[in-house]
């Protein structure tokens, strides 16, 4: 039975019931506990346990993501099967990271109970050597209010695959303003692009950069990437995933110094529907 | 150099690690990293490190892992 999660206490020990036990053992959930709090505070999750397997499912505006963590692959297929009869009438995805055979094989679990391959995203990292920081400023680049979240929102939405792209909720962009980690660069009452990172150490996530369409080959999205650079100096990472088949972004990262690690996040789908009571 | 560290370079070459570094605050190991890792130390030493074991308080530093090895009767 699906139940909503009403407490991160409750997340957690049902996590810890069903977590990893031996080899064989697969997950997809690696939501923070800050993004976990975030979630069960607007009611977005819920979660069925089974026997050696926990699905978790998230509300994301009109559909939801799927997460497990099983102790073996008999125990996230017997899970899976439920789905068909469950009462979702809307697409269900599901974010499957790794790498070569076990992510293969994973994806293949996937399919034979219903889902589709939608999209898939590879990661990439650049190494920084610390210390030196880029001298550039740029004055026209700044940093995101709070009050600028809906807008950057609605232009994330316009722009972002929701299935494959993780979009975020209104209340974490405006927390990630807060944070000063969101840049923007206005062209008149318009934004021209933004840029959204995230610090976690010495490792920074760039989550988001994107140019709007009308602005674009005007130097933008590189005013932005430098003033980022400039942002996460001492750090000794910065990862980003990008899809895979966006030939030209991966083309962009690669110039900027960015590697393909190897690691890849294959969006399944299951479209909403055919199994609705 | 210990067995931990040589795992821990291998998985994450970038950075230099001491028996203090810590390696969840500190952004060194992300989510990804620690499935790389319990799987890596459960090959290694032979063990199955269970579910209720993978906190991140278990692998904040190389220290804590040290700790944990023991008890799964590893002296690392």
């Amino acid at each position: 039975m699906i139940q909503r999660i009403r407490q991160i206490s409750e997340l957690q020990a049902s996590l810890q019931r069903f977590s990893r036990a031996g080899n064989g053992a697969t997950t997809t959930w690696f939501a923070s506990a800050e993004l976990s709090q975030q979630w069960i505070e607007s009611d977005a999750l819920l979660f069925e346990p089974f026997d050696d397997c926990l699905l978790l499912f998230r509300r994301d505006r009109d559909f939801y993501h799927v997460y497990h963590v099983a102790a073996t692959a008999e125990a996230l297929s017997a899970a899976l099967a439920t789905l068909d009869s469950a009462t979702f009438d809307v697409a269900i995805t599901a974010d499957l990271i790794g790498r070569g055979e076990a992510l293969g094989a994973l994806a293949d679990l996937y399919a034979e109970r219903g889902f589709a391959p939608y999209k898939s995203l590879i990661r990439m990292s650049r190494i920084t050597q610390g210390a030196s920081a880029d001298d550039f400023v740029d004055p026209e680049v700044s940093v995101a209010l709070p009050a600028d979240a809906p807008a950057i929102l609605a232009f994330l939405e316009r722009l972002l695959d929701r299935f494959a792209e993780q979009i975020p909720e209104g209340k974490e962009l405006a927390e990630a303003c807060v944070r000063q980690n969101v840049l923007v660069l206005r062209q008149g009452t318009d934004l021209g692009g933004i840029l959204y990172f995230e610090n976690m150490g010495q490792t920074t996530i760039l989550r988001y950069w994107f140019v709007d369409k009308g602005f674009r080959e005007q130097g933008i999205g590189a005013r932005l990437i430098k003033t980022m650079f400039r942002h996460c100096h001492s750090g000794r990472r910065i990862l980003l995933w990008v899809i895979s088949d966006n030939v030209s972004a991966i083309a962009k990262y690669q110039r900027y110094g960015f590697t393909i690690e190897g690691l890849t996040d294959q969006v399944m789908i299951k479209q909403g529907g055919e199994w609705k009571r | 150099m210990e067995k931990i560290e040589k795992i821990l370079q291998e998985i994450r070459p970038e950075f230099v690690f001491t028996p203090e570094t810590d390696l969840i605050t500190e952004g060194i190991l992300d989510s990804f990293d620690l499935i790389t890792l319990v799987s890596e130390l459960d090959k290694e030493f032979g063990i199955s490190i269970a579910g209720v074991d993978i906190l991140p308080g278990n692998f904040c530093s190389i220290h804590a892992i040290r700790e944990l090895l023991k008890q799964y009767g590893v002296e690392p």
